[in-house]
């Protein structure tokens, strides 16, 4: 492991528990056909959608899929 | 992604007093709250409304924050993950209605081996390929920058070229720094070996004292990149987009001209 970055190492490692954790404890991957949506789960089934992961330039137009909205998965 | 190509016009009861026709049509000129509102009524609804997609002859590719490899950074990083690059790659090689991609860079750096695994992705990819950098380029951004076909940097944007470190636990025998040494090695290889840029001209850039910025190495902007051989052009998506256009005419070209002569 080694990281070649501009960014110091205890500017990376150095973790702020209270922002840090929350936001990634809930953060769930969801695959869309060949499109994965990072989203946070939310109470009742729900996900907002915070990024898309796609090569298609075309799937950051969906409207259903613009970071800040919820999907419903059942 | 759900199949639901059939437009069913209306919905079938009135769930907000927005009337849905022209909600549907124009949810982006409206305001965000307005919009929302239509959004989770078409959520509601299971209905997406999207004509049946035509599939981009170029795709896109964002490395954007810490490029992650081995090891999972603290949340607080935005990180541009392996495990979902590579995969894309491989999905682009595959498929034959993707002609170019267009690799765009904003990151800081990060994983040496990950970054260089990337780079030699792309670099084997027989798609054409441009990158642009924006913002900024560094470190093990560098190898990703040029591994393509032809490369940009937009005028603001800058590159930080700078010598390896090691972190976390560093045991200080002989064997450490040839470790090093190698990994350095590899990224200057990599660089020099795809890039206008001399060896001599890269490694002086990397180890130069005098331009030192914040103990880091050497920035170079925009023009400046293009200057040292390192990058090709200095452009924006447009020029990118064109250059890719040409590309993918230039690689769909040859067995045509055979069928010529």
């Amino acid at each position: 492991m080694m990281l070649y970055t501009i960014i110091p190492s205890e500017a990376i490692f150095d973790s702020e528990p209270e922002t840090g954790l929350t936001e990634n404890s809930s953060e769930v991957e969801i695959k869309q056909g060949s499109v994965s949506l990072l989203t946070q789960a939310l109470p009742g089934g729900q996900y907002k959608i915070n990024r898309i992961i796609s090569t298609d330039p075309q799937d950051y137009l969906k409207p259903e899929w613009q970071p800040g909205s919820i999907m419903n998965l059942f | 992604m759900k199949e639901n190509e059939t437009y069913t016009g209306e919905s079938p009861e009135p769930m907000t007093e927005n009337p849905p026709e022209p909600g549907l049509e124009q949810p982006i000129r409206q305001s965000p709250r307005k919009q929302k509102m239509v959004l989770e009524n078409l959520k509601s609804m299971g209905q997406m409304t999207t004509a049946t997609p035509v599939e981009s002859k170029i795709h896109t590719m964002i490395i954007v924050g810490q490029v992650e490899g081995h090891l999972i950074l603290p949340p607080k990083n935005k990180t541009t993950k392996y495990e979902h690059i590579i995969p894309q790659l491989v999905a682009i090689e595959q498929n034959p209605n993707i002609k170019g991609l267009l690799v765009i860079l904003n990151t800081v750096g990060g994983d040496v081996e990950a970054g260089l695994a990337i780079a030699e992705m792309l670099e084997s990819l027989s798609k054409a390929t441009v990158s642009l950098v924006l913002g900024g380029g560094h470190s093990i951004g560098v190898p990703i920058a040029i591994a393509t076909d032809y490369s940009f940097i937009a005028e603001t944007a800058t590159m930080t070229i700078h010598p390896l470190r090691l972190t976390g636990l560093v045991i200080g025998v002989p064997q450490t720094y040839e470790y090093l040494d190698k990994m350095q090695d590899r990224v200057i290889k990599f660089v020099t070996s795809h890039s206008k840029i001399s060896e001599d001209k890269f490694r002086e850039l990397m180890f130069r004292t005098g331009d030192l910025v914040r103990d880091i190495g050497t920035v170079l902007v925009g023009k400046d990149a293009v200057n040292y051989g390192l990058i090709d052009e200095v452009g924006g998506i447009s020029q990118a987009i064109k250059k890719l256009n040409e590309l993918i005419e230039l690689k769909s070209q040859p067995p045509r001209k055979e069928h010529q002569q």
